[in-house]
């Protein structure tokens, strides 16, 4: 498609009686490569498209309150940043402050920033807010401590708007102009003020380090920029620090950030193998024919390899999808010596001669994973488009060019950035193949029970800790199918809840023969009213679905609260696209109907006489304090 | 391309057309107008220039003492 024709597109749907165009925001990608002026113009007039008229029913838009604010003029990133977030499926409601609002907007509790309650709080900062405008040259020492004094101001504002708001915060590092840097005549000089000016920047980076704030490494993302940062008339005449390249650079980082937040980031990399792990083609060319070594472009392959492992060892995971004979490939990863990635580093393998789309579809399939999570990762054109139109959801990389240029194209999107990783990231490969090895495990019984009681599981639920909260709210908030809702627990609303009386946030933690599942899921309760709990979210990973786990959780919920002298039980529960199997738990455990309202449905549940949920073939652990 | 950046119907932008006649053609608007032209044809203004340019002909004779020739 080409440029025009996305954006005549667009003007179509401004009519106010224009027909949706669900395919549009997915084909804003189209427009990549175009000036960063058309971009804008396609942003502003987007402004005026209704969300309903981009979404598929298949895809829906999330919806995202994004405020902007700065310490300059941050008004012309609005239309860039809108449509960054629509071309990765976010329908932003945005908020833009003018000219150097930043601190009254943070620190201002009746600011018109705080009225918009955000989830997303974008900070833009520039260099001629931290520098006094006068700043001696001759007196460095003087410079880092007014730095310094600089930042404080800025992180008692965060600290303020951290304390009242439980949206995500975004900060940056920031790009000191070279015109600074010349106006000192001596090198040492120079170099004096790059250290204190890194100082700066390392705490800024420190500030993105705690509650809902974080930090976006700009001067690194900038490094590669073609262009200045900031264009001299346009900071003169009208206070903007940033050059409309800069403005789009920002923009895709800052989507991509959201996209974060609603944690949405893909799960898996299906990666191609001939001329994409190696170069040359196995099947023609041999074991000993195909190059990933040390030299071109057998290295530009091997760094392709290097990339994806960093990726499984952050919690991505791998699959192979390749039109190969199994038995070369698998000949391939036991005896190559240059292979970095091993069959072991994979959590699933299509490797046939079948159509791609197919193979892509059964990968989700079996890692009960939906398309949109996929990231798939071809040389060839003709694969790539083929996925691109019969799996639009799926997203597609194209290594297209010199393979020098592989594995930058790989990670250049984000397609998996997160807000943080831990220990179970790291783990999850090892998770899902004891997964697969499970299912082998079944296939030797007869019933499905005989099954379960010899997997002997054991399931522990307890309040959330300091430890465990951070992977708690990113369960919550990547889990799809066994969810009560779409706008799951942020963070920082999980981390309020921890501590207020009238919630209680607990965590699941699943182990069986085959080893420890480690934090599977968790549950969120309101019990406001000490009469009537409410269950306000209940998540479980799909890892561990069919064994009988959301049972023994929900005995226990109903343990704690009769213990706690409820007569009740109540669960929200707001169906979305994919959640069908989170709202069958209430039927299944003897919950009615209570209430339907706003797309809602309220289920009840007595807890007289006491409820039997718990499973035979599981056994409920206690561990900590759970009436805390 | 005037209309594109003021979020106008093409069809209202006239020779005449400025921040008077024209509502969204505030001064943020007028910068981007600046800055889009800049990079369709590729060349750079000194804002003295075009600081006071009041209309869409006005904007075309600048554009002409550059040594383009707008569409």
């Amino acid at each position: 498609m080409r440029v025009e024709e996305a954006l005549l597109r667009i003007r179509r749907l401004r009519r106010p009686d224009a027909a949706p165009d669900p395919e549009l925001a997915a084909a804003l990608v189209h427009l990549d490569d175009a000036p960063v002026t058309t971009l804008a113009t396609a942003g502003r007039l987007l402004a005026d498209v209704p969300a309903e008229k981009l979404a598929t029913p298949d895809v829906p838009l999330r919806p995202l309150r994004v405020a902007v604010t700065g310490t300059f003029t941050p008004g012309t990133v609005e239309p860039l940043l809108r449509l960054a977030l629509l071309r990765i499926g976010i329908a932003p409601q945005l908020h833009v402050s003018g000219f150097d609002q930043l601190l009254l907007d943070l620190s201002d509790p009746r600011s018109a920033l705080a009225g918009f309650r955000p989830d997303v709080t974008l900070c833009l900062l520039h260099d001629g807010w931290f520098l006094p405008a006068e700043w001696d040259p001759g007196d460095l020492a003087g410079l880092r401590d007014t730095l310094a004094d600089r930042a404080d101001v800025l992180a008692a504002a965060v600290a303020g708007h951290s304390a009242r708001s439980d949206g995500a915060l975004l900060l940056h590092t920031v790009p000191l102009s070279p015109v600074e840097h010349r106006s000192l005549v001596s090198f040492r000089g120079r170099a004096e003020l790059g250290r204190i000016w890194r100082e700066l920047n390392g705490r800024l980076l420190e500030l993105g380090e705690r509650d809902g704030a974080y930090t976006l490494d700009l001067e690194t993302v900038l490094v590669d920029h073609d262009g200045p940062v900031r264009d001299e008339r346009l900071y003169r005449y009208a206070s903007m620090a940033w050059t409309p390249g800069v403005e789009r650079r920002y923009a895709h980082e800052a989507a991509t950030f959201c996209r974060a937040v609603l944690g949405r980031a893909a799960k898996v990399l299906a990666l191609d193998l001939d001329n994409t792990l190696w170069a040359g083609v196995l099947g023609d060319d041999g074991l000993a024919g195909i190059a990933l070594g040390t030299d071109y472009p057998g290295n530009c392959h091997r760094d392709v390899q290097r990339r994806a492992l960093a990726l499984r060892r952050q919690g991505v995971l791998l699959t192979v999808c390749s039109k190969n004979d199994p038995d070369v490939v698998a000949e391939a990863f036991d005896q190559h010596p240059d292979l970095l990635l091993r069959a072991d580093d994979f959590v699933a393998q299509a490797v046939n001669w079948g159509r791609k789309d197919e193979n892509l579809r059964q990968l989700a399939g079996t890692l009960n994973l939906g398309l949109e999570s996929v990231v798939f990762a071809d040389d060839s054109p003709f694969e790539c488009e083929l996925v691109r139109r019969e799996l639009p959801t799926v997203r597609v990389v194209e290594l297209a060019g010199d393979p020098a240029g592989f594995s930058r194209r790989l990670l250049d999107e984000g397609h998996f950035t997160v807000l943080a990783t831990g220990a179970t990231d790291r783990e999850r490969t090892a998770l899902y193949r004891a997964r697969a090895g499970r299912q082998r495990f079944a296939a030797a019984f007869a019933s499905a029970e005989d099954y379960l009681h010899e997997l002997k599981l054991r399931v522990v639920v307890r309040p959330v800790d300091e430890l465990s909260l951070p992977r708690l709210a990113q369960l919550g908030l990547r889990t799809n199918q066994f969810t009560m809702t779409d706008r799951a627990h942020t963070e920082a609303q999980t981390r309020q809840r921890a501590v207020d009386p009238g919630h209680l946030v607990l965590t699941v933690e699943v182990a069986d023969r085959f080893g420890d599942e480690g934090l599977v899921g968790g549950v969120w309760l309101d019990r406001g009213d000490p009469d009537r709990w409410v269950v306000e979210n209940f998540v479980l990973s799909c890892r561990v679905f069919a064994r009988g786990i959301e049972q023994a959780v929900l005995h226990r919920v109903a343990e704690l609260a009769r213990d706690a002298g409820a007569t009740g039980l109540e669960a929200l529960f707001r169906p979305t696209a994919r959640n069908k199997p989170g709202g069958a738990v209430w039927p299944a455990a003897g919950f009615t109907v209570a209430a339907e309202a706003d797309g809602a449905t309220r289920y009840a549940l007595p807890l007289h006489p006491p409820p039997r949920l718990l499973p035979a073939w599981i056994a409920l652990e206690e561990k900590g304090d759970v009436r805390a | 391309m005037v209309a594109g950046v003021l979020e106008v119907d093409p069809a209202e932008v006239t020779d005449e057309s400025g921040p008077e006649t024209i509502p969204t053609w505030t001064s943020l608007r007028h910068l981007q107008l600046v800055v889009t032209l800049e990079e369709v044809y590729g060349l750079s203004f000194a804002f003295e220039e075009i600081r006071d340019v009041r209309s869409v002909g006005a904007l075309r004779d600048v554009l002409r003492a550059k040594g383009t020739v707008p569409a």
